[in-house]
């Protein structure tokens, strides 16, 4: 699986890589919205796969996060990957738009690991832990 | 800049400030077998030059989210958000990343706490900048500061505040 991480805090990429990398993504970074668009674009220039997860934050300079997902939302070859929100933006209003703009999940910093890896289940992008007692 | 706030100040308690910074600090503990977690500490006094990193809130009620810390305890953060060793050097980009996300971070938590919501805006970093006791040195009133410390000391000045103009 391929993840695409847009943050522009640096050490913020290294948390969320980090977690995702020891759940089996590869991980792709992007310092802002536009800077995501761009390799997006690249990628699939070369003939690569859309990755099958976006990780984004809110608050960014050029291109905010919510901008990026309008901008995949709108393009049909993007739709297939999963947009997760991972911001310190925590109201409910800015839930709503972020979901109603075309965001899948909303994880407010700062988060557990636990926290994460419990999101990307949600999105069937990791194993759900075994119920207690099954074989 | 934004100008005077129409609303009350956000509603947010020094613990809920420390509690914001304890989560962050144990979402990179490189030792979470310790749980060592910044606590509630007396407000330090101006020392020093500081990193500082604030974040500004604009809306009804506008202001600042101030995070600053002495040389000491901006690299221990470094350290643990960038997962670098203790071979590895520290330097000043690397300090005004992890305190700009700080701030970020914090700016967040406070601007949940406003009635009417806002604008946040991006963080900003002075590493030569000033701690004035809750003031942080902006021109404005501290509405709620504390220092912060770890529990297994040696650090030095660690600070929040927000600040309404």
């Amino acid at each position: 699986m391929i993840a695409l991480v847009v943050d522009d805090s640096r050490s913020m990429r290294r948390i969320v890589g980090g977690i995702l990398r020891r759940n089996g993504f590869e991980v792709l970074e992007a310092g802002d919205g536009q800077q995501a668009l761009d390799v997006l674009d690249a990628r699939l220039a070369a003939g690569g796969e859309v990755p099958d997860l976006a990780t984004v934050d809110w608050n960014m300079p050029v291109m905010d996060g919510l901008s990026f997902v309008v901008a995949t939302r709108k393009r049909r070859e993007l739709r297939p990957m999963a947009l997760m929100m991972v911001t310190s933006e925590s109201e409910q209003s800015q839930v709503v738009r972020a979901l109603a703009a075309g965001a899948h999940e909303y994880l407010f910093k700062p988060f557990a690991e636990e926290a994460l890896v419990a999101k990307l289940q949600l999105l069937g992008l990791a194993e759900a832990p075994t119920p207690a007692g099954a074989w | 800049m934004s100008g005077a706030s129409t609303a009350a100040a956000p509603d947010v308690s020094v613990e809920a400030l420390v509690g914001v910074m304890a989560d962050l600090w144990a979402s990179v503990d490189p030792d979470p077998e310790q749980a060592v977690r910044p606590e509630a500490a007396g407000l330090p006094r101006g020392t020093g030059p500081v990193v500082r990193g604030s974040v500004e809130i604009s809306g009804d009620w506008n202001g600042d989210v101030v995070v600053a810390l002495d040389e000491q305890a901006a690299r221990r953060w470094a350290r643990a958000m960038l997962a670098l060793d203790e071979a590895d050097g520290v330097s000043d980009t690397d300090v005004e990343d992890v305190v700009a996300e700080m701030a970020n971070v914090l700016g967040g938590a406070v601007k949940a706490c406003c009635s009417a919501g806002g604008r946040l805006g991006l963080p900003v970093v002075a590493v030569d900048g000033r701690w004035d006791g809750g003031s942080a040195g902006a021109d404005g009133a501290a509405e709620v500061a504390t220092g912060l410390a770890w529990p297994d000391g040696g650090d030095g000045l660690f600070a929040v505040a927000v600040v309404s103009r």
